[in-house]
C-alpha cells in the first residue's frame, strides 16, 4: 500500500517537472472556458427573455455556464493519458519492466492516474476555478453540493481510469490505439454531458442514456454541484447507480486485462 | 553445489502470421489466418548453479532473450519445465520476481524526471526493503562506483553510462538470489564498462549472486563469465569454460582488405596463391562491393604480421582492418566440430 501511495507522489512531482507544460495548460483551459462563455451567451441572448431572463430547458444562463466551464475544468482534471502511456508501453515493449516487479500492473496505473489528478487538481483546475467563480463571478456551490460532488467526483474519476484502462489494453491486440482512443474521447464526451448539459438532448436520446455509465461521469457530478436545491436523497441514489457501474467495469477490465495478458504471454509477443 | 536454476527441454513456439507482398498484400493480411510456426526456442536443458556468473552468447534472434523471458516469468513455455528458486516462474510469477533482479540495457526503471533517489525509495517500498538492508547496500554501492553525487540528478539528466550504473544498483538494492543482465554495456565507453564490470562482480562475489548475463561484448564475458552458454536457432550449441570457448576462438582474427578501385582482377588472381602460401582458413568476398575482402587467419599456424605485410607488398591494397572473429564465424566453428 505504501508503494502505491508512493507512486501517487511521485507522479504529482513528475507533474511539476516541467513548468512551461502547466502553463500552457492554464492559458488552454483559461481560453476553452472562455470561449464556452461566448458560446452560450450567444445561445441566451437569441432566446426569448435575453441573456437576463431566459430559461432554456430548464436553465438559466449563469447555471449553463456555471455547468459547461466545470466539465472543462474536469475534463481537463481527469485527463491523464493512461491509454497513451499504456500504448507507449506496449508498444516500446517497456512494460515488461513492471512484468519484473512484485506489484500490480493495474493499481500500479492506477496510482498513476491518481497523482497525475492530484497534480492537474494543483496545477490546472483549481485556477480554472478561480476564474470561474472569481472573474466570472458564479455563484459559490453549497456546502452540502460540495460534499456530494466530492463522492460523485472520486467515482467519475475511477471510470475514466477505467475506461483509459480498456483502451489501453486493447493495444495489446491491435499495437496502436490511435482511432480507437478517439472513438473512446468522443463516445464519453457526446454520452456524458461533458460538452452540453443533458438536459438540452432529445427527451428519446436521454431515456437511453441514463441506462448508460457515461452521464455518471460528467453529469452526475456537475448536476449535483450545479444544482440550486439540495436534493440529498437523489443524488446519494445517483452515487449509488455511479458505484454500480464502477464495480461492474472494473470488474469487466480486470477480466479483460487479465486475458489479453494470458494470451500474449502464453502465445508469446 | 546448490542447483539454482533448472531447464528441462524448454521450448516455446510462436505462431506468425505469412505476410504478403505489397499495400493488397498488407490488406488481404488483416484477415488471413495463413500462419506459421517459429521454435523460438527448441528443447533447451540448462543447470546452473548458485553464485555462478554465466554468459549467454548468440546472434540477433537466436533465442536468447526468449529464454530469458521464460526464466522471468514473462512468457510461458511451451513445452518443459523450469524451476527456479524452488519455483514456477511463469505461474508464481508475483512471488518469484520479489527474489530476482532484471536490468535491460535498453531499458530503465527508474523515473525519468525524477532525481534517483525518489526511485530507489520506491524499490524500497516495492520490494518492502528493511531499512538496515537499504542502507547497507546503498553504502556498498557509495564504496564500489561512487553513486552519492547522481542520487540527487534527476534521470533525464544522467549519461548514459551513469543510468546503467544506477539501474545495475537498483537491481540489486533487495539482495535477489538472481540477477538478469541484458546487454548491459551496449553503447558505454570503456571507463564506465570497466566500472559496471567491477560492480557486477563485488556484488556477486558479496551475496553469491546468480548473474546471467546476455551479451554481444566478448570483453563482458571474459572479464565476468567462467562459463558461456551459446544458443543459436533456439538450440543449445556450447556449454562450457569460458577458457575452453576461448580457445575455440581466441587465436582467430579476421584480416580485412580493401582492394583499390578497377583492380579487383588482380586481387581475384592473387588471392589463391596467398591462400596456399599462408594456409589461410577462408576468404570470405560477402562485403565486394564495398570492395572488402575478409581474410580468416589462424594464429595458431600463421603469423597475421606476415600475412599483412606480403599483402601490403603484393596485392592492390587500399587500407586494411584487422578485426576479432564475428559470432557468427564462431557459431560455425563450434558447428564444425568444437562440440
Amino acid at each position: 500500500m505504501r508503494a502505491y501511495l508512493m507512486i501517487i507522489a511521485n507522479c504529482i512531482k513528475s507533474t511539476f517537472t516541467y513548468r512551461a507544460h502547466i502553463l500552457f495548460q492554464i492559458l488552454t483551459s483559461a481560453l476553452m472556458i472562455l470561449v464556452q462563455f461566448f458560446i452560450w451567451r450567444a445561445v441566451f441572448v437569441a432566446s426569448p427573455g435575453g441573456i437576463e431572463g431566459a430559461v432554456v430547458r430548464g436553465m438559466s444562463f449563469d447555471q449553463t455556464f456555471l455547468y459547461v466551464s466545470l466539465a472543462a475544468a474536469l475534463g481537463v482534471l481527469m485527463r491523464t493519458w493512461t491509454d497513451w502511456d499504456m500504448n507507449g508501453q506496449i508498444r516500446s515493449g517497456d512494460i515488461i519492466m513492471f512484468m519484473f516487479k512484485p506489484a500490480d500492473y493495474m493499481k500500479y496505473m492506477f496510482s498513476n492516474s491518481i497523482g497525475f489528478m492530484a497534480g492537474n487538481l494543483i496545477s490546472i483546475t483549481i485556477p480554472s476555478a478561480i476564474v470561474i467563480f472569481g472573474f466570472f463571478g458564479a455563484p459559490l456551490p453549497g456546502v452540502l453540493n460540495t460534499l456530494f460532488f466530492a463522492f460523485a467526483l472520486a467515482g467519475s474519476c475511477t471510470l475514466t481510469f477505467l475506461f483509459d484502462f480498456i483502451i489501453g489494453t486493447t493495444c495489446f491486440w491491435t499495437m496502436s490505439i490511435w482511432g480507437i482512443s478517439a472513438g473512446k474521447e468522443v463516445i464519453i464526451a457526446f454520452l456524458s454531458g461533458a460538452l452540453i448539459p443533458l438536459g438540452f438532448y432529445p427527451e428519446a436520446l436521454r431515456s437511453v442514456m441514463v441506462w448508460l455509465p457515461f452521464p455518471y461521469m460528467y453529469n452526475l457530478p456537475l448536476s449535483i454541484l450545479t444544482a440550486s436545491k439540495a436534493n440529498p436523497l437523489v443524488w446519494a441514489q445517483g452515487i449509488g447507480v455511479q458505484l454500480v457501474w464502477v464495480i461492474v467495469i472494473l470488474a469487466a477490465s480486470r477480466a479483460y486485462y487479465r486475458y489479453s495478458l494470458r494470451k500474449l504471454t502464453v502465445n508469446g509477443g | 553445489m546448490e542447483n539454482l536454476i533448472h531447464l528441462e527441454n524448454v521450448s516455446k513456439h510462436f505462431k506468425v502470421l505469412n505476410r504478403r507482398e505489397g499495400l493488397g498484400g498488407a490488406f488481404l493480411d488483416l484477415f488471413s489466418r495463413n500462419y506459421r510456426t517459429i521454435k523460438a526456442v527448441d528443447e533447451l536443458s540448462l543447470d546452473i548453479a548458485r553464485g555462478e556468473i554465466v554468459g549467454f552468447l548468440g546472434p540477433n534472434g537466436a533465442g536468447k532473450s526468449t529464454t530469458i523471458k521464460m526464466m522471468t516469468g514473462v512468457l510461458m513455455p511451451t513445452a518443459g519445465s523450469i524451476v527456479i528458486n524452488g519455483m514456477n516462474p511463469f505461474s508464481e510469477r508475483v512471488k518469484f520476481v520479489a527474489r530476482i533482479g532484471v536490468v535491460f540495457g535498453q531499458r530503465t526503471q527508474l523515473w525519468w524526471e525524477l532525481p534517483v533517489r525518489e526511485s530507489f525509495k520506491l524499490l524500497k517500498e516495492i520490494y518492502r526493503i528493511p531499512d538496515d538492508v537499504y542502507r547497507a547496500n546503498l553504502a556498498r554501492f557509495e564504496e564500489l562506483v561512487n553513486l552519492q553525487e547522481l542520487y540527487g540528478q534527476q534521470v533525464r539528466n544522467l549519461s548514459l553510462g551513469q543510468r546503467m550504473l544506477c539501474d545495475i544498483a537498483a537491481s540489486f538494492l533487495h539482495d535477489p538470489s538472481i540477477i538478469f543482465l541484458d546487454e548491459p554495456t551496449i553503447g558505454l565507453d570503456v571507463a564506465v564498462k570497466a566500472q559496471i564490470r567491477r560492480l557486477i562482480r563485488a556484488l556477486n562475489e558479496d551475496k553469491n549472486t546468480t548473474i546471467i548475463l546476455t551479451t554481444h561484448d566478448v570483453g563482458d564475458v571474459e572479464a565476468l563469465c567462467r562459463r558461456i552458454v551459446m544458443i543459436d536457432k533456439g538450440k543449445l550449441i556450447y556449454d562450457g569454460t569460458t577458457a575452453a570457448f576461448g580457445k575455440l576462438f581466441g587465436s582467430y582474427r579476421t584480416l580485412r582488405l580493401m582492394c583499390r578501385e578497377g583492380e579487383f582482377d588482380t586481387m581475384d588472381a592473387l588471392l589463391p596463391s596467398m591462400r596456399e602460401k599462408f594456409a589461410i582458413s577462408a576468404i570470405d568476398t560477402q562485403d565486394k562491393e564495398n570492395h572488402w575482402y575478409d581474410i580468416t587467419i589462424d594464429q595458431d599456424h600463421t603469423k597475421l604480421s606476415d600475412v599483412l605485410s606480403w599483402a601490403l607488398n603484393t596485392l592492390p591494397v587500399k587500407d586494411v582492418q584487422i578485426q576479432e572473429i564475428k559470432t557468427e564465424s564462431v557459431i560455425a566453428k563450434v558447428y564444425a566440430g568444437g562440440k
